[in-house]
């Protein structure tokens, strides 16, 4: 099991009010910066105004791939699937929270599809094997994903004790949740360096003896 | 007739260039192939100093459009138009324009459901030499399955049939029982294809198919092979004195191993390496081994 290491603590104040920050850095044990890592930080005790209430969100399907690879949401949150893409897509998840299909089509979905428990939701396209994406749905408000620089900062939080956690795609192991108390007006950084497994993926390659997409 | 067929090249051209000059939005998925087959028996000649061995330049161009036709399947309709052009047999270089239609389905959902797909095409062919001017159709029905994220296999059934254009036989020659039309084939085919993925960047081809049916055998006058054949016309394209014969009822056995190494999304870079064997009634036999290095281009 991978621990997650804990670099720096407590730092600068930055925001006014009640609220705190969490920076976040995940890198890989190699040093580099890891992409597309869901960051959260689930309150301990209830918020009596959670930051954000679940909402319409869309992941796309653009040049035969979803976008973005990684999307965190709240859970409760609809989702739709536009198919920005002038070949049909069927989008399928047979992930324990959330099972569905969206049969071949084109454009967007009449319905969004909701996504009511949380947990991970592997999504993938039955015409294009190559396709996959995934919806992180969160049971905390607090969320983010990191960039390309690996950061990422969720603003807002209020005071209290978290459990913090990183979740990505390609972990190797499962990273063990931090417990940590937020302080108002803090700003809080914190490093996680974390294993990472290759990236299991069909191969997308046009052939001369192959027709069609599977 | 060397110069015959410009016309034909010079659509095989202006598709090319329809292919990649159009907008990219279209729902259009166009395929464009570059590459060199190097062929050690051209001629399908059983007898060593009758097999030509030659090396062609091979473009291609491929239109093709989906249909869907309900919630789970979709058709496809598209044209097709090839150039080969061998570097010493150049009666045998040809162009093609063809059309195409297929459909697909995959019975269940996920990554390992089973799918099948029914395709046929139809193309002219038109060689610098007539005699090889013909029109080929074939119809072929597939199923295949994803094994694991690596290992995907398909088996099949496929039918072809091409129509040698003009009949050669003078009305005055004593043929009685051939006829002139050696290019005139079918036959029925049996086929497997295996791919395995070695990473995201290359993965390995194989394929076997057996065919049972007519094919064409070009030597030099040779008295086994015109008792052996059911129809038979000169061929320049192979030789001054090469001679075409028909042989009805054989059986060829293709092997086919290969690479593909992506070199983006859309493109790859394909080597294959085939080998065919030919069994004919009468020991008429043969073999030939085939190269192909193909760049591929996807949009």
């Amino acid at each position: 099991m991978n621990r997650p290491f804990v670099l720096a603590m407590l730092s600068t104040l930055s925001v006014a009010g009640v609220a705190a920050d969490l920076h976040a850095v995940v890198r890989s044990d190699k040093g580099e910066p890891v992409r597309d890592a869901v960051v959260v930080a689930v309150p301990e005790a209830p918020v009596a105004k959670p930051g954000r209430a679940p909402k319409l969100e869309q992941v796309e399907q653009i040049g035969e791939e979803f976008v973005p690879k990684v999307k965190a949401i709240l859970v409760g949150s609809p989702v739709s699937f536009p198919n920005r893409d002038s070949v049909r897509h069927h989008v399928y998840s047979f992930s324990p929270p959330k099972r569905f299909d969206l049969p071949l089509y084109v454009g967007t979905p009449a319905k969004p599809v909701v996504f009511d428990k949380p947990g991970v939701v592997v999504l993938g396209c039955n015409i294009h094997d190559w396709m996959i994406g995934y919806i992180y749905v969160s049971e905390s408000p607090y969320y983010a994903t990191t960039g390309a620089d690996g950061e990422v900062t969720i603003s807002g939080i209020p005071a209290g004790d978290y459990t913090v956690r990183v979740w990505h795609p390609q972990l190797a192991d499962v990273v063990e949740d931090t417990r940590r108390k937020l302080e108002a007006n803090e700003s809080a950084d914190m490093l996680w360096r974390v294993a990472l497994k290759p990236e299991v993926r069909i191969r997308r390659a046009p052939s001369a003896t192959r027709r069609g997409p599977y | 007739m060397v110069g015959k067929g410009r016309k034909l090249r010079a659509v095989c051209i202006v598709s090319v260039a329809l292919a990649f000059g159009g907008s990219a939005h279209a729902q259009w998925t166009r395929q464009l192939e570059l590459g060199l087959v190097h062929d050690t028996n051209l001629s399908r000649a059983q007898n060593p100093e009758d097999q030509i061995k030659d090396t062609a330049l091979v473009a291609r161009a491929a239109l093709s459009r989906p249909f869907p036709i309900g919630d789970y399947a979709d058709a496809t309709a598209g044209v097709d138009a090839r150039l080969t052009r061998y570097t010493k047999s150049h009666g045998a270089s040809f162009a093609s324009l063809g059309a195409n239609a297929g459909a697909r389905r995959k019975l269940g959902l996920g990554l390992t459901a089973p799918w099948i797909a029914l395709d046929g095409n139809a193309a002219y062919e038109d060689a610098r030499e007539e005699i090889r001017d013909a029109m080929r159709y074939a119809v072929s029905v597939t199923a295949g399955k994803r094994f694991t994220p690596e290992l995907d296999g398909s088996v099949g059934f496929a039918y072809d049939r091409r129509v040698q254009r003009k009949d050669y036989v003078e009305e005055d020659e004593d043929l009685t029982g051939y006829g002139g039309k050696p290019f005139s084939l079918q036959g029925r085919s049996l086929f497997a294809r295996l791919n395995y993925a070695l990473g995201e960047r290359a993965g390995l081809i194989g394929a076997a198919a057996l065919r049972h049916g007519d094919v064409v055998s070009s030597t030099r006058r040779n008295f086994a092979i015109f008792a052996g054949s059911n129809a038979i016309a000169d061929d320049p394209a192979l030789g001054a004195d090469f001679i075409a014969y028909r042989l009805s009822g054989a059986s060829t056995r293709t092997l086919s191993g290969g690479i593909s190494w992506s070199l983006a999304s859309r493109t790859a870079l394909e080597a294959t390496l085939t080998k065919d064997d030919t069994t004919v009634r009468g020991g008429l036999d043969y073999r030939a081994v085939i190269f192909a290095l193909t760049l591929i281009h996807r949009q």
